[in-house]
């Protein structure tokens, strides 16, 4: 989808917030590590993926998408994916988020899956290789991006989208996102693509050479 | 209007909530369905606190400065190499391709679409690594942004490659050993290693 999260390009944001040390930690407040284990659980058990918790954060309101913090959005992503799961119930969230509002709740001390456990979970959702399948396209081959305009999820930004490039490499065969998100789990070969970037932009409009990503077969066609 | 999500207008109320009090309940209701312990969470917290960050990337930037070896299967196949070192890495976690800077090239890492992140070998990113204004710009000017935000400057005849991480191969920056380090050895260079210049913001000196 032509969503808020595809800004590859864009124009007229704000400076960057201050730089952090090294060795700060990554969480600013308490509840953002919270919501980072909430969201490590969720992957670990299964009850959506990568490419579904994407697409629930490509569907925020453009406006909730811009103003709100980063770990706030994926509490709302991690919150309505668990209510579409049936893995929570609307109404017992509310009700408990309320109790916790008013200092009346408690998380109680139950066992549970061990941070080896869950990491094994989150490892295999990255995994996204499968078996061969024979590449259309080769290291050197030019090629365009497909001028496609998909309304679901993709990851194919809309910024290469029509644009000529040369295959620099194949990089196996992996789970095809824009299918996955449905349900529907069908692998392509993966390709690293290199752009010029005046190909891009137009050479008067960018200070860069080149720009590497990395597309799926179906996204490509002959120059 | 139509809203392409019914949960998305469902959870409104929640959002008008303290989102403290949210993951709190969320963390509540998945520990009472055997999901979550609060030891996970504390353990999940710390990994990311204390363990997993830029130290785990300059301890593996060293090591490629002084052993070319190491240098050839890290740019062959990252997280294998990595794993050979004493870190909190297993081999299978991502793949992982590891791009040199060099005399004539300098590399640069985003995420256009959302904020794909090296985190087994860097840690979870900072936060303008997320932010819109880094995302946008990093593919079309990022020479002006990286002289305007990191008073990074990149030689006009020195290529500049940008690399978006839009699938699950994630991405990170060999830089190149500063001069005059020659006698240093693998321990004090990796102090000289930054966590942003494994992302290619900034060059050593």
């Amino acid at each position: 989808m032509d969503g808020i999260h595809d800004v590859g390009g864009m124009d007229g944001f704000d400076d960057l917030p201050p730089d952090e040390p090294d060795d700060a930690s990554p969480f600013h407040e308490e509840w953002e590590g919270r919501v980072y284990a909430l969201w490590v659980a969720a992957i670990a058990s299964g009850a959506f993926d990568l490419d579904e918790f994407r697409y629930a954060l490509e569907r925020h309101d453009p406006a909730f998408y811009l103003e709100t913090p980063y770990y706030e959005r994926w509490l709302a992503g991690v919150e309505s994916l668990l209510l579409d799961a049936d893995v929570v119930d609307r109404e017992e969230l509310a009700d408990r988020a309320a109790a916790f509002e008013r200092g009346e709740a408690e998380v109680t001390d139950t066992p549970g899956p061990s941070l080896d456990e869950l990491s094994e979970g989150v490892a295999e959702v990255y995994q996204t290789a499968r078996e061969p399948v024979d590449p259309a396209f080769a290291p050197g081959d030019e090629i365009r991006v497909r001028k496609c305009h998909p309304d679901g999820h993709t990851r194919c930004p809309q910024y290469v989208r029509g644009v000529r490039g040369t295959v620099e490499a194949h990089r196996g065969t992996h789970v095809l996102p824009d299918a996955n998100v449905r349900g529907d789990e069908r692998a392509e070969p993966l390709y690293n693509v290199r752009f010029d970037a005046a190909d891009l932009w137009g050479d008067e409009h960018t200070d860069a050479d080149g720009v590497h990503l990395e597309l799926w077969e179906s996204y490509l066609t002959e120059p | 209007m139509t809203d392409t999500s019914d949960s998305a207008s469902e959870t409104t109320d929640l959002r008008d909530r303290d989102p403290e009090a949210r993951a709190r309940a969320l963390q509540s209701l998945l520990t009472e369905k055997g999901l979550l312990s609060a030891d996970a969470v504390d353990d999940v917290i710390g990994t990311y606190e204390e363990e997993i960050g830029p130290q785990i990337g300059a301890k593996v930037v060293a090591r490629a400065w002084t052993d070319p070896e190491f240098e050839e299967r890290l740019l062959d196949d990252g997280i294998a190499a990595v794993a050979e070192l004493d870190v909190q890495v297993d081999d299978e976690v991502m793949e992982l391709r590891v791009v040199e800077n060099s005399p004539d090239t300098h590399n640069l890492i985003v995420c256009t679409l959302c904020s794909c992140y090296p985190w087994a070998v860097l840690g979870l990113p900072p936060t303008w690594y997320k932010t819109p204004a880094y995302r946008s710009r990093a593919v079309d000017e990022p020479r002006a942004l990286l002289r305007e935000e990191f008073d990074t400057e990149i030689p006009d005849d020195v290529s500049l490659e940008v690399w978006d991480s839009n699938s699950e191969i994630r991405y990170m920056v060999l830089p190149q050993r500063p001069p005059g380090t020659e006698g240093a050895s693998e321990d004090e260079l990796r102090e000289l290693v930054t966590r942003n210049a494994m992302i290619g913001v900034e060059r050593l000196a």
